[in-house]
């Protein structure tokens, strides 16, 4: 049994407003990346197609903003239909969001998994993802 | 489609293999580790879980409450260790209830193969709209009930093949494998539906 229930999990995840609570319990380690000389020709096999929504199409963004808007994408395109593959570019709605996430990885792209603070864009757009 | 079709297709995997984690390449879990953190990086999947009681080689930052990957994922957090044999169902029932395809590593997996939640995504979870893809990893394939075995016909094993890996061939209508290959240490093949697919070379140290 955990210490909470994973649908109470699940909430305090998807919710609208960071708390900075700290993670009481938790071992944190900082994520290390590995071994980047990936000699592999597997790791080509695999590198050969990007999947629709993948976090290399954001790569001027920190990685959390990334899945960010992804998820945003992913979202919009629930509401209004994915005109992207009908218009073969970005919907400018998600061009301004992207230029709004920006402004997050600019000020806080070296931190590994940077917590966006409440009244930032970020913050509010990641609100509406899940309202 | 990338001859490696298996790679980036949903369906379960299920890596076997003799080998421990070695001084220049990993094994098992080092295929799994490499295998995940692929997806993860090149947007397979939206969120990745390891299962990992055994402290395997994994890069992932770890967890020991569901607040705390909670509290993790709402800052942004998409690379997720649980590192314990308990609570495996609520790990994935949190990961089930969350947005977007997950993909969870079930290493050690003989350590709670009755697990309802391991159960669940083999049986259930990948062929639902947001799929959860399990690589279930377990040094003895025999050890885990055929429940699984036979829900995942991808499976997965990391050389070189032992006596006793070679009676499992056998024993699951795949004794052509070992007769016709001789896999080296780290190196691993592929097989699906008891057919060989391919064989592949060591995954990178780095994820050893």
């Amino acid at each position: 049994m955990t210490d909470v229930d994973p649908q109470e999990a699940a909430r305090i995840a998807t919710e609208t407003h960071t708390e900075s609570e700290g993670i009481p319990g938790d071992v944190s380690v900082p994520e290390a990346e590995p071994d980047s000389s990936r000699g592999s020709s597997v790791v080509d096999g695999l590198l050969e197609t990007d999947p629709d929504s993948s976090v290399r199409e954001y790569q001027d963004l920190s990685e959390p903003a990334a899945n960010m808007m992804i998820g945003t994408v992913k979202f919009l395109n629930g509401i209004l239909g994915d005109d992207r593959a009908v218009g073969g570019g970005k919907p400018a709605l998600v061009n301004f969001l992207q230029a709004a996430l920006g402004f997050v990885s600019d000020s806080d792209s070296s931190s590994g998994d940077p917590e966006p603070e409440p009244d930032t864009p970020a913050a509010s757009i990641g609100g509406e993802i899940n309202e | 489609m990338s001859d490696r079709y298996y790679l980036t297709d949903p369906g379960h995997v299920l890596i076997s293999g003799a080998t421990g984690a070695g001084d220049r390449y990993g094994g098992k879990s080092s295929t799994a580790h490499w295998w995940i953190s692929s997806l993860i990086d090149n947007g397979w999947i939206d969120i990745a879980v390891v299962i990992d009681p055994g402290s395997g080689p994994y890069s992932f930052t770890k967890y020991k409450t569901l607040r705390g990957m909670a509290q993790a994922y709402q800052s942004g957090v998409r690379r997720f260790s649980w590192q314990s044999e308990s609570a495996v169902s609520d790990v994935v029932r949190f990961v089930d209830e969350l947005p977007g395809s997950a993909c969870v590593v079930f290493d050690e997996a003989w350590m709670y193969s009755d697990a309802e939640g391991m159960i669940d995504v083999v049986r259930n979870l990948g062929n639902q709209d947001d799929p959860i893809r399990a690589i279930v990893v377990s040094q003895r394939a025999w050890d885990l009930p055929d429940s699984i075995r036979n829900s995942i016909p991808l499976k997965v094993w990391c050389g070189p093949i032992t006596s006793e890996g070679e009676q499992y061939f056998k024993s699951s209508g795949m004794g052509h494998i070992p007769d016709s290959v001789d896999l080296e240490p780290y190196h691993w093949l592929v097989s699906d539906g008891g057919e060989l697919v391919e064989v592949n070379p060591p995954v990178p140290e780095g994820f050893a």
